[in-house]
């Protein structure tokens, strides 16, 4: 059982991409770049933060130092908070796929609120480019608190 | 000197026999007076001069090339010194400096002004620094950066250090004063940074800040051909 909600939970590709963490380690043979410790990523109007992130470039070797490397998964853990716009996200763990431009929040209890409406399963899916997100219940009941002002929204 | 004894020899020949001998041996033992005293000085001097050469030597090690050097100051002044020599991977590194000072107390000491330095980081990778002055320890080969520089590995990228400890054959650096670091279309800033494994490893430490410019990510799309 999952809904799906429409909303503006996504990354956009034209707007530059601040990163902040406490330490920040470039790994050129394993092509990743590991950041740790209070990480904050803000894009434009979506802002992440979580306790660590974890880039996987694609391509080999020395790509990452020339900086045109060519971004292929992002991994975040250690509690993931998401806000972008009226939506947010927490969960333990996040993985962006750049390929299939989805982003995936995992963790006991994912919780997608909207203005006042609150959505709680297990699995959040967001769609990057449409920033349609699902959530599931991995066989829990999903469980919806709408608040009743929402309904009147046109 | 032999001439001159034999003209004194022909004048005794009109004298006596003995006499003749007589002042032959004396001019004789004269000769080896003198030869005494010339001969240790002259060893003396030579060995100074070879000393001299030596010391001096070993204060220009091989590998370092030099236009010219002058004492000033209690201190050798090499002009525009370059040193070369090769890591522990083979791949030679070299640097040029357009002066050297090197106090004559220790000569592995080596303060050097206007440095451009070629480190190898690895086969694919190599850092060029360019820095006001240095402190270089001939003996392990370590680079002390004293002042503001820059570093331009052969990708593209360049950072900004204010100091830093380089060790040129082992391929590593560790700075832990602000560094910016800047490649096409992103930069990232930090209270420090340390480069090991040969290059492989780079890590930042302390408020690190990195800034994705858009374009950056744009031409990765077009270039790996992804639909937006």
């Amino acid at each position: 059982q999952s809904t799906s909600t429409r909303g503006d939970l996504r990354l956009s590709n034209d707007q530059p991409i601040q990163i902040e963490s406490d330490q920040l380690d470039v790994k050129d043979q394993e092509a990743k770049a590991i950041f740790t410790g209070n990480v904050k990523v803000v894009q434009g109007g979506m802002t992440m933060q979580s306790g660590n992130m974890t880039v996987h470039y694609r391509g080999q070797g020395t790509s990452i130092s020339s900086g045109s490397a060519d971004i292929q998964s992002i991994e975040v853990g250690g509690k993931v908070f998401l806000s972008s716009g009226t939506q947010q996200a927490t969960a333990d763990d996040g993985r962006f796929d750049m390929d299939s431009q989805t982003f995936v929040l995992t963790g006991d209890r994912v919780v997608l609120s909207e203005g006042q409406n609150v959505f709680v399963g297990c699995k959040l899916t967001v769609h990057m480019n449409t920033g349609e997100a699902r959530l599931d219940s991995c066989g829990g009941r999903v469980n919806i608190q709408l608040d009743p002002k929402s309904q009147k929204k046109p | 000197m032999l001439d001159r004894t034999d003209s004194a020899a022909e004048t005794n020949a009109v004298k006596m026999p003995e006499a003749r001998s007589y002042t032959a041996a004396r001019q004789h033992s004269a000769r080896v007076q003198r030869l005494k005293i010339i001969l240790p000085v002259g060893a003396a001097l030579i060995s100074l001069m070879f000393v001299l050469v030596s010391v001096i030597r070993s204060y220009i090690p091989d590998e370092i090339s030099v236009l010219g050097t002058k004492i000033e100051d209690g201190r050798i002044v090499m002009e525009k010194p370059a040193i070369a020599g090769r890591n522990k991977d083979g791949i030679n590194y070299s640097m040029t400096a357009e002066r050297a000072l090197q106090d004559i107390r220790d000569p592995n000491f080596l303060t050097l002004e206007t440095i451009k330095a070629a480190v190898p980081l690895n086969d694919r990778l190599i850092a060029r620094v360019t820095a006001e002055r240095g402190d270089y320890d001939r003996s392990s080969d370590r680079l002390n950066m004293t002042a503001p520089f820059d570093i331009d590995l052969s990708t593209g990228l360049r950072a900004h250090l204010a100091s830093a400890r380089i060790d040129v054959k082992g391929g590593t650096l560790e700075s832990d004063e602000p560094v910016t670091i800047f490649t096409d279309g992103s930069s990232i800033l930090a209270n420090s940074v340390k480069i090991t494994d040969k290059g492989h490893l780079i890590s930042f430490a302390g408020e690190v800040r990195v800034n994705i410019d858009p374009v950056a990510i744009r031409n990765n799309k077009q270039q790996s051909g992804l639909n937006d």
